[in-house]
Order: C-alpha cells, then structure tokens, then sequence
C-alpha cells in the first residue's frame, strides 16, 4: 500500500494507492496515530486508486471507523473501484461506514 | 551434540554476552598444519586464552578424518600442506551436510587478493595473515564461535517453533470432517463430498463442517477468518468451540449467522471478522436454504434445471464487525443431481488478487465445463490442476474447497 496524504483546513485526506494487505496493518496504524494527532475534524479515505484488498485491509476500515469515534473525527470512504467496491458490496460494508462514490 | 549445542531457554532479548560466554571456551577447536611449530604456537595461544578443548592435524586428509571424529566447533588450518591442502580441506568440509556449516578460519602468507578470494570461494569463512599475532587469532575464534553459538541458539528455537506449529496444524486439522464422518453422512443422505484443505503459512483462517439436523436436513457451512496465521487459526478454535457447545440452534441459516455474529462481536477486537456462507439441504423439500455473511461468490448448480452453474451473489455483514447485523435467508431449488461448491476467497485471488487464475466469472465456466455429473472429487481435482498449472506457487491465503453433489435419490 502506498499512501499520499494532504490536509486542507481541518480535512484530512489520505489516497490509498495499490493493494491493501495483511502486511500493511503496520502502516496504517501509523497513519491513523497521524490523523488523530492531526487538528482534523474529517478524514476521507480515497480508494480511487486502490486496485485490490484482502480481508485484513476490510478490517483496517473498521479499525479507522473505531479510531474516529474516540479521537471525534469523522470517516468517509471515497471513490472504491473495481475488486474493492464489489467487496464492500458484498460485506455490506456501506451499512457501517460512510462510502461515497 | 557439539559442546556449543546444549539445552536452553531461548529469549531475544537477552545480550549474547549474559547468554553464557563461558561456552565459548568450551568449544572443541581443530587446530590443521604440516608445522608442529606453528601448531604449538596456535596451542598455546588458545590454551592462554581459556580454549582447552584442542586437536591436532598434520594435514588435511588427518583434519577430515578428525572432523569426522570429533566434530570440532572450528577449524584453524594452513592452506599449503602435503597430501590434502587447505583449498581442498575447506570444500570437502563444506560439502558435507554433517560438517558444513563449521566456520574455517585460514591462516595465510599469500597476500594476493586472488588467493584470498580463492580461499574464501573454497570455504574459509574468514582469513588470519601469518606471521600470526595472538590478539588477531583470539578475537577471530571468539568472534566465530560467539556466531555460531547464535546461529544454534536461534536454530534451535526454529525447531522448537516448528514442532509447536506441527501440532497446531494437527490439531486445526481435527476440527474439519473427518473422512469417516463425512462417509456416515454419504451412507445417510443421497450425497457426495469432497473436500481440500491447506493453510498458507503453517495456520490458517478457514474453517468448515458439515453435519446432519435430522433425517431429511444437513447442514454446512465454510467460514474464513480476517488475517492469516495463528491470530486466525485460533478464532477458528474459538468458533469451533461455540458451535460446538450447542447453545445456539440451528432453526434456519438466517438466525443461525445472526447467532454466531452476536457471539463474534463479544469475542473479536476491533478490526477482526470472518466472512460465512451457511446452507441448510432439505432432501424431502429439495431445497438449499442459505445465508451469507460476505462470503466470496459460492457456485450452485441446480441438477434438474440443468443451466449449469450459478454464482450465489447475496451480500450480507461478515460476522463479528455489528451486533445489530441482520442476515437474511434465501431459498433455491436442490433437487437430484444438484451441485453446491464451495471455497475461500484464495481461489479467486491466486496467485494475486487483480490477475487471479479464477476470476469469478472464469471459476464458473470451469465448473461447467469439467462437472462430469457423477464426482465431486474429479471436479476439484481439476480445479487445483488448473490453479497449480498456471500459479504453481502457493497461495497466499488459506485455500479451502468443498463440493457437496446431492446424486439420484435411493428407492
């Protein structure tokens, strides 16, 4: 997984590039230390570049959905194409997180 | 076992050097060379430093036979000697699975780096110039030694780690049907079964079980546990364990999920789930009731209608993630000769998830085209065929398949 970050106002936004796995669980724990640690008040994960997740990577969403509710920011989930839209389809994952298209 | 090779209790945290250096000094050190001068020089300089169990060769061929002997921790030897010389003495000790990870420490006057690289390219794991100076002999041996010994230690703890997952895996492998069980449940309902199994890195995720509700229902069920490894492995354990309790009943595959959710939420941290797919067989009704709680795209194939396989697509919550989750159930037709194929995502994610062999769309025209209508088990032989033929590497995720066929009904 690689990330790009950017912070405009109080927005954090994070792009989410290439595939995330179980071996990126390290860095994206980072990034949420980050984010919360940040003056953010809303963070946008973009997915439009993400080309694939495995089930760990689902699960990192609902660590980030945890961590915003106890640091009181926000979660949108942006822009999921192809491989990773279609598991967020499945798992109903738009019924627990904030997903825009 | 060599001197250095002893019992331990490992822990990476303590310093080497608290680790018992002592044993260093306890390390048998074969001393090869055609000059008695030049051994007793070597002798002394060790015995000085505390080294007390020496041997002497007088050449190479007297070094391997001393090797084979006496299994020596370190070998100190010249190059140039009569009968076998130091270039050779290093690629036979080498060669030998018994003597080939000895270090080799060469003394040598050929200052040229082409003969030092030649030396290295035999063997030697390290160079002393001669004339020899005992601070450069003792702090090449200790430094040796000291690696070796690390190089045990942490072997040892391998081991140890291996034998511990060999267990593991035995167990984990005991919750699935047993082959037995699975010939009780074919002697008892107009079924076939066949069923593969593999973890991608020592323990897995998955988990899967058929069993009978009463005379005319079976139920089964394959689950896939978020992550890999031993974390997954054990909330296989856990579920198993649940299921196994009997406090929840089987009433339909709905509320079963829903059961089982409710349980994984009290259980899991954050951030873990397991994706399910439930299907309850009715024999007398010829029915498959299923739920699904993101369970990848499983295959069914109606045996009368006879339009091949159908990719079951119905979304749902994967267990564990909200206690307020709801699961629904769906009905299809399961009548004689009808098909249910099952499997974890990693069928249609090796050998990486945006270039897979199967894509959900190939897996089912495969199924159609290899179903011959009477084997559960030659159709997912051809199905890991295909995937070892085109990604012969393992998966990455655990791999579970499991294919019921419903055949003819008996008189």
């Amino acid at each position: 997984m690689r990330v790009e970050t950017t912070i405009n106002a109080d927005i954090f936004e994070a792009m989410l590039i290439d595939q995330m796995l179980f071996s990126d669980h390290g860095a994206f724990r980072s990034l949420l230390k980050e984010i919360s640690q940040s003056d953010a008040k809303k963070c946008i994960f973009n997915l439009s570049g993400l080309k694939s997740i495995d089930s760990s990577g689902l699960g990192m969403f609902m660590i980030a959905l945890d961590e915003a509710r106890k640091s009181e920011w926000t979660l949108t989930i942006k822009s999921p194409q192809g491989h990773v839209k279609s598991l967020l389809v499945l798992g109903r994952f738009d019924k627990l997180l904030n997903i825009e298209a | 076992m060599s001197a250095l090779g002893q019992s331990f209790v490992f822990d990476p945290r303590t310093p080497f050097d608290e680790r018992g250096a002592g044993d260093v000094k306890e390390a048998r050190i074969l001393i090869i060379d055609d000059s008695v001068a030049v051994r007793r020089a070597i002798d002394a300089y060790l015995r000085t430093d505390g080294f007390l169990n020496l041997a002497h060769a007088r050449d190479g061929a007297e070094g391997l036979q001393v090797v084979e002997t006496w299994h020596p921790d370190l070998i100190i030897t010249d190059l140039t000697m009569p009968n076998l010389d130091g270039f050779e003495l290093c690629r036979r000790v080498r060669s030998d699975a018994e003597s080939s990870d000895i270090p080799i420490l060469v003394q040598t006057g050929m200052n040229k780096s082409v003969h030092r690289a030649e030396a290295f390219s035999a063997g030697a794991t390290d160079l002393i110039t001669k004339p020899i100076s005992s601070g450069e002999l003792l702090g090449r041996v200790r430094v040796h030694l000291e690696h070796r010994k690390l190089i045990e230690r942490l072997s040892e703890f391998q081991r140890h780690i291996s034998q511990e997952l060999d267990q593991a895996r035995a167990m984990q492998r005991s919750l699935l049907p047993a082959d037995d069980a699975m010939h009780h449940l074919e002697a008892r309902f107009p079924i076939a079964l066949a069923s593969y199994y593999e973890a991608s890195i020592g323990l897995g995720g998955d988990i899967w079980d058929v069993r009978a509700l009463d005379d005319n229902r079976l139920m089964i069920f394959s689950a896939d546990f978020s992550g890999h490894g031993v974390g997954a492995a054990l909330n296989t354990f856990r579920l198993h364990s649940f299921i196994l309790g009997g406090s929840l009943r089987v009433d339909d595959a709905a509320s079963w999920l829903a059961g089982l959710n409710r349980f994984l939420c009290d259980v899991f941290p954050v951030g873990q789930f397991a994706t399910m797919f439930c299907g309850i067989i009715d024999f007398a009704a010829s029915t498959l009731q299923y739920a699904s709680a993101a369970a990848p795209w499983q295959m069914v194939r109606d045996g009368e209608a006879d339009g091949g396989f159908e990719i079951i697509a119905d979304p749902g919550f994967p267990l564990g993630l909200s206690r307020e989750a709801t699961y629904e159930n769906h009905m299809r037709r399961f009548g004689p000769d009808s098909v249910l194929f099952l499997y974890s995502d990693a069928l249609i994610e090796t050998p990486d998830m945006l270039n897979p062999v199967f894509s959900i769309e190939r897996l089912r025209a495969f199924l159609d085209a290899h179903w011959d209508k009477t084997s559960p088990a030659a159709i997912q032989r051809a199905v890991l065929e295909e995937l070892n033929r085109v990604a012969p590497e393992k998966p990455s995720d655990d791999l579970t398949i499991v294919t019921l066929h419903r055949v003819g009904d008996r008189p």
